[in-house]
């Protein structure tokens, strides 16, 4: 019996996913424990537009709360939002890409279809109406990004059970007498894991920024710190033009942003290389 | 051939693929996968299926195993009509549990990411043949004892084995819930030549030991005629001839068989003279030739094959062959 390497042999020496594992790790890390020791900022202090210092260790802003605090408080909610969204996105993507490529006829023809069309969508404008309708809350943000989010997973499900329903031991399984469900959610749904699993990645990635977008836009919630608050807020009180610049306000949550996504690219594109045997050099 | 005590009955099955159509008021074309098939199996015997690639025998086991519908035709077992499995779902459980199949390819008939185990332990908790996990994992590993691997392969993945190993995997994953009538579709062919002997007697062991019958398929003359009791040739769709063992080397076997049998290699230094070298290829089975569908390439072809297709003849008792060269109007002309 020969032992080949596995998945962790090449993931743990893919140095690209492990700067990405880290760096989510950190986020998670941040977002988690680190609301327990920070307290939420709110109100106002006296300590307007300080530069970064020891105290304040990435600056206050116009109304003297601490700009690393509210950081954290949004990682958070940075967290909460890719989640909610990467699992709404895999209940609704995953079974309905498993059903349009396994089965023919009308249904498949019918999710197809709602894939194309979800996929053609002006997105952002959408998402505007839908977050002005529905009300600004962090849980209907991640509602819209789960449900503007699925068919990207639909359609890799798709793909990947197409391939696989041609295999033999899934004619071997009906072969031997196991039902549709048991061989459509068992057999089929184990082989595609390694691509949906990396597209969910790049779904929590994207989800943050739109998120982003979303509440700088105005229609993010207004209680809760989120990176893309923090950026409105800055942007409100014309911080990026101002002079002298208060640029730690709005370059520190920007900054935040673009280390998430590329985090968790990095990871998702690790996970692809080291889950594909081709992809391992 | 009605025959009551026959396990297996085929009658006139036919399965037609239909082709894709290029122009939108084409006429519709199909590929004549199988056509007309009439044979049976009795109980505890071996009846080997042979014939070039693209002559149909595993479209025939799939189409009999209602692995894809059929077109026409009637398939029997013990008796009852059983066509595409439409029967009632107790007696498709049994069915499915009854008649198994060892696949080509060990390789790709094994789920990559299903531990061993679990692959030979779910068909048996989905038909019944075990009621609890426990159960049958025991059943599993005395299974794998029996084919000769280590009990410890249960927690495995099938990876970590060579083709004769996963070959007998399947074997097990086969045995697991209790078949009476086994396919094995092209089971030795994948496998190196030492191995495919191995493989091959723990057929013929297991026959005895699970009273199965088997129906094996193969592209491989010899390999077919070393396990086979009694041995169906199809060319091109349709069965030319159904013969017994001992009939195969007689003087009144179809040209095709002729020259199936003269292949066969022979561990001998000296020449052979007789070694009969078809011509071309296995025509489209979209268009097949009118009359008989071997005519154009058979090395005894009369003008006559051309033009009419020969009817199934009995030319000894139990063996049966699709030729004009044994119509009774020509014999009694030579």
């Amino acid at each position: 019996m020969q032992k080949r390497k596995g998945f962790l042999y090449y993931f743990v020496r893919n140095r690209n996913g492990m700067i990405g594992l880290a760096g989510v790790l950190l986020i998670v890390l941040v977002g988690t424990i680190g609301p327990l020791f920070i307290p939420k900022p709110e109100g106002y202090t006296m300590d307007i537009l300080l530069a970064p210092s020891s105290e304040h260790w990435l600056g206050t802003d116009n109304v003297g709360l601490d700009i690393f605090a509210e950081i954290v408080w949004g990682a958070r909610t940075s967290l909460y939002v890719s989640i909610l969204a990467m699992l709404i996105a895999g209940v609704i993507g995953i079974p309905l890409g498993l059903i349009c490529g396994y089965t023919h006829g009308i249904l498949a023809d019918i999710i197809d279809a709602l894939i194309d069309i979800f996929m053609t969508l002006p997105m952002l404008p959408l998402m505007i109406i839908m977050a002005a309708v529905m009300g600004t809350s962090i849980t209907n943000v991640a509602l819209i990004l789960g449900i503007f989010s699925w068919p990207q997973l639909a359609r890799v499900t798709k793909n990947q059970t197409l391939k696989i329903r041609e295999q033999q031991y899934i004619e071997a399984a009906s072969c031997l007498g196991i039902s549709k469900g048991s061989i459509l959610f068992k057999h089929v749904l184990i082989n595609t894991s390694g691509p949906v699993f990396v597209n969910m990645t790049l779904v929590m990635a994207s989800a943050v920024l739109t998120e982003a977008s979303l509440s700088f836009l105005g229609l993010g919630d207004p209680t809760t710190w989120s990176w893309g608050t923090i950026l409105k807020r800055a942007w409100s009180q014309n911080a990026v033009i101002s002079n002298p610049n208060p640029w730690w306000w709005w370059l520190m949550p920007s900054l935040c942003v673009v280390i998430y996504v590329v985090c968790f690219n990095l990871l998702g594109t690790a996970l692809n290389d080291c889950l594909n045997p081709k992809g391992r050099e | 051939m009605p025959d009551s005590e026959a396990l297996l009955r085929v009658e006139h099955l036919s399965k037609f693929f239909p082709v894709k159509k290029h122009r939108l008021f084409e006429e519709q074309s199909y590929v004549h996968a199988v056509e007309d098939v009439s044979f049976s199996v009795n109980a505890g015997e071996t009846l080997g299926i042979v014939g070039e690639s693209g002559s149909g025998k595993s479209t025939l086991a799939r189409t009999i195993l209602a692995l894809t519908p059929s077109t026409s035709g009637d398939v029997y077992y013990q008796g009852e009509k059983i066509t595409d499995f439409k029967v009632g779902h107790a007696e498709q459980k049994r069915l499915r549990s009854q008649m198994q199949m060892i696949f080509q390819d060990p390789y790709a008939s094994l789920n990559p990411k299903l531990k061993i185990g679990d692959a030979i332990s779910e068909p048996m908790l989905a038909n019944g043949q075990a009621s609890s996990r426990a159960e049958a994992e025991k059943k599993t590993r005395e299974l794998l004892e029996v084919v000769g691997l280590r009990p410890e392969v249960f927690d495995r993945y099938p990876h970590e084995f060579s083709g004769g190993q996963r070959q007998r995997i399947g074997i097990v994953r086969a045995l697991a819930v209790n078949p009476k009538l086994m396919f094995c579709d092209e089971s030795v062919s994948a496998l190196d030549v030492s191995v495919q002997a191995q493989v091959l007697n723990l057929f013929n062991s297991l026959k005895n030991e699970f009273n199965l019958t088997y129906v094996f398929i193969g592209h491989d003359l010899s390999v077919v005629r070393y396990i086979s009791d009694r041995i169906l040739v199809m060319y091109l769709g349709k069965v030319m001839e159904i013969t017994g063992y001992d009939q195969l080397f007689s003087e009144k076997t179809h040209p095709y068989t002729q020259a199936l049998v003269s292949a066969i290699p022979e561990p001998s230094t000296a020449p052979r003279k007789n070694r009969i070298i078809l011509e071309g290829d296995i025509p489209s089975a979209v268009n097949p030739p009118k009359g008989c569908r071997f005519c154009q390439r058979c090395f005894k072809a009369m003008p006559e094959c051309s033009e009419v297709e020969p009817e199934m003849r009995e030319v000894e008792p139990g063996h049966f062959v699709r030729c004009h060269l044994y119509d009774p109007k020509e014999a009694n002309e030579r």
